[in-house]
């Protein structure tokens, strides 16, 4: 306080004189110590003239002129270039309010280029005429690509190997379906693995069957194609997978599981199904124990859904039968 | 205190059941199941089973239980479906008299759209691998609600797609999608999937050609109308000018749809007619970064194409063909696919030369 208030007490008055001293800076004007270096705002480069890529072309503070064709814009609104070419500052119809600075790849293109024209680009990348370089650059793989690469292939190579067992099994097994004479086992077995994957993945069975076949000839086309086979050797081998596939598709079949059965037409099915229908209405009991049993094989003829609900209905009847006997 | 009531006298409707008449309309019109039928028009909890009691459509016991019907639902269903019976049964009055046929097909729209059989049917039933009993796109109203259900979703994704990458302008100046184009890979890998605009494919996916299917919403007359489909790369390096060219990867010329049989695949058609160039399945190379395949689909001016002098593998102009055939472009699809390890073995397979390597980074 005694900094701000002197109390001045003359020797002999009994009056305190109170006074103020001048302790307040003097005012200045209010901004001008604030004053800043101008920042170099402004076009750096100017219509028409060449750029590389990454060359700033104008800083800027907000969005001025805002990035056209090939310009990119950072976070403090500068404007640079993207591709090497021309600078071209410009007006766009769609955007009537704004200015635009692009980059045109070619001297003659003005901007904005007509709306419906297909896009002028660039490639860019550089042929590797060095075959070592290449087959380096080729083999290389992004540091995730490498670490999943294993266990990717491993499985790949599972999947192979079970398709093989299937194949092998299909050969094995077509003897105790059908008459092999009639068929060319390998064509048959490849027919066979590829309908079952087409039927496992939900196509229904005629297009399933047709799919396979169209692929194996589109196979048998290119190995003729790459081996350059006569038209006729592709015409015969083509010939014998239609008549191969045509004797399958009338003598084997699938059950609700995939498994290989004995050929049985969709009229059939649905006879087999009334015919349970009514044996399970008629006499219950006999006939789940038979289904029981397996002396019936409900899955030649019914959807897996089916026959789950059929399995549960065949419980409860054995179940109460059971019950009454108790 | 003023009351708000129903007005006394009785609505009388005319006795014309022209929704429960099978002779002149579609069987496609009505619902398949019996059971359903009996709980929509006789009583909504009718079953002669007691243990199954309540609506049909509860598959679960406990639902069935536990569902509680708001008062006078069938009552107040029945009034209605008469007052809209009535109506349509006007409307189809006005068919008969009038002879344009835009405005015949916007009547029957009209005349149907209110049917609640229609309704069911079109909601819960498989719109694209459509079962012709239950969604028959002969009918103009099953047509206009497979437009509007196209309309909310897929139509709106293709064009997203189309724009964010470029499809267009880059192969054809614009579209105007008025069918719904898809496409699947059966012969390679066997996934039973419609691939959904712009996804990325690998080299094994599309190692074979695909099938297209082309759902048309218009009235036209599809016993003559003629399609092509052609399907194109524009991402093919071109060194010389150091940009891109465009590649034609596979070209069918004639093909006839149906609104209903519509999935076009080697059954459909022929080598010698309708090819216009085989399958070339995506090869990228590496470092080539990611190529667009973008398939079009085209309506014929005439039963034939005038003029596939164009026509060639390499630098292919798509806008000059379509100009020279003036083809009417209706649909569109799109998919990507980058260099991946297994594209030297589709190379192997077609017999095409070893792909090139570029540099990782432009210059």
């Amino acid at each position: 306080m005694l900094s701000l208030f002197q109390i001045i007490k003359p020797s002999n008055s009994p009056i305190y004189i109170q006074i103020r001293t001048a302790t307040k800076r003097a005012a200045g004007s209010r901004t001008s110590m604030k004053d800043s270096a101008g920042r170099r705002l402004g076009p750096k480069k100017y219509d028409g003239q060449r750029v590389k890529v990454g060359e700033i072309i104008m800083r800027q503070r907000g969005t001025k002129i805002y990035p056209g064709e090939y310009v990119g814009i950072g976070k403090d609104h500068t404007l640079f270039a993207l591709e090497p070419g021309f600078v071209r500052y410009y007006l766009d119809p769609f955007h009537p309010r704004k200015k635009f600075v692009g980059v045109s790849l070619r001297e003659d293109i003005k901007l904005p280029r007509p709306h419906f024209d297909p896009r002028v680009r660039r490639f860019g990348h550089i042929l590797l005429d060095n075959k070592k370089a290449a087959l380096k650059e080729e083999n290389s793989l992004s540091r995730k690509q490498y670490l999943v690469k294993d266990s990717i292939m491993k499985k790949y190579n599972e999947r192979i190997e079970d398709r093989l067992k299937l194949l092998n099994n299909f050969k094995s097994s077509l003897k105790d379906i059908i008459s092999v004479e009639n068929v060319d086992t390998n064509i048959a077995a490849n027919y066979l693995v590829r309908l079952r994957m087409l039927l496992r993945n939900g196509f229904l069975l005629k297009d399933a069957q047709f799919y396979s076949q169209q692929y194996l000839k589109s196979e048998v086309d290119l190995q003729g194609k790459r081996e350059q086979w006569s038209l006729e050797k592709v015409s015969t081998y083509k010939h014998k997978i239609n008549s191969t596939c045509k004797y399958l598709d009338n003598n084997v079949s699938f059950d609700n599981k995939f498994k290989l059965i004995n050929f049985i037409s969709l009229e059939e099915k649905e006879k087999l199904k009334k015919e349970l229908h009514h044996n399970l209405t008629e006499e219950p009991v006999a006939t789940a124990k038979k289904i029981k049993d397996s002396t019936i094989n409900p899955s030649s003829f019914l959807s897996l859904r089916e026959e789950n609900k059929l399995k549960r209905k065949i419980n409860s009847i054995l179940q109460s039968e059971k019950n009454a006997k108790v | 205190m003023l009351r708000r009531s129903l007005h006394s006298s009785v609505i009388k409707f005319q006795q014309n059941e022209i929704w429960k008449d099978f002779t002149k309309r579609s069987v496609a019109l009505s619902l398949r199941s019996s059971k359903l039928k009996q709980s929509l028009f006789v009583n909504i909890e009718a079953n002669n089973n007691q243990s199954k009691k309540g609506p049909y459509t509860l598959r679960r016991k406990a639902s069935r239980a536990r569902y509680k019907s708001p008062e006078e639902i069938d009552a107040t269903f029945k009034i209605a479906y008469s007052f809209l019976q009535d109506r349509a049964d006007k409307i189809y009055s006005k068919i008969d008299q009038t002879n344009d046929p835009t405005l015949k097909n916007k009547l029957l729209v009209k005349a149907e759209i209110n049917n609640p059989e229609v309704q069911y049917n079109f909601q819960f039933s498989d719109k694209i691998d459509n079962n012709p009993r239950l969604i028959d796109y002969n009918l103009p109203v099953y047509r206009h609600l497979g437009l509007k259900h196209w309309e909310s979703y897929a139509q709106m994704l293709l064009m997203q797609r189309l724009e964010t990458l470029h499809a267009i302008p880059d192969t054809l100046p614009t579209l105007v999608p008025r069918a719904n184009v898809m496409i699947k890979f059966p012969y390679s890998t066997g996934v039973n999937k419609w691939i959904a605009p712009g996804e990325f494919l690998s080299s094994n996916v599309t190692q074979f050609e695909p099938i297209f299917k082309i759902q048309e919403f218009e009235k036209l007359d599809l016993a003559t109308q003629k399609y092509t489909i052609l399907i194109v790369n524009p991402d093919e390096p071109d060194l010389i000018n150091d940009s891109f060219k465009t590649t034609l990867c596979y070209g069918l010329q004639n093909l006839t749809l149906d609104y209903n049989d519509n999935v076009i695949d080697a059954r459909k058609f022929n080598v010698k007619d309708n090819v216009l160039i085989d399958y070339l399945p995506p090869v990228p190379e590496k470092n080539a970064g990611q190529q667009r395949f973008v398939v079009w689909v085209f309506r014929q001016p005439n039963p034939t194409l005038t003029d596939t002098s164009v026509i060639q593998r390499d630098s292919f102009n798509i806008r000059k063909f379509v100009e020279l055939n003036q083809l009417d472009p209706i649909g569109s699809h799109i998919w990507r696919s980058e260099w991946d390890t297994n594209v030297a073995n589709v190379r192997k397979k077609y017999g095409l030369p070893k792909g090139r390597v570029f540099s990782k980074v432009r210059k």
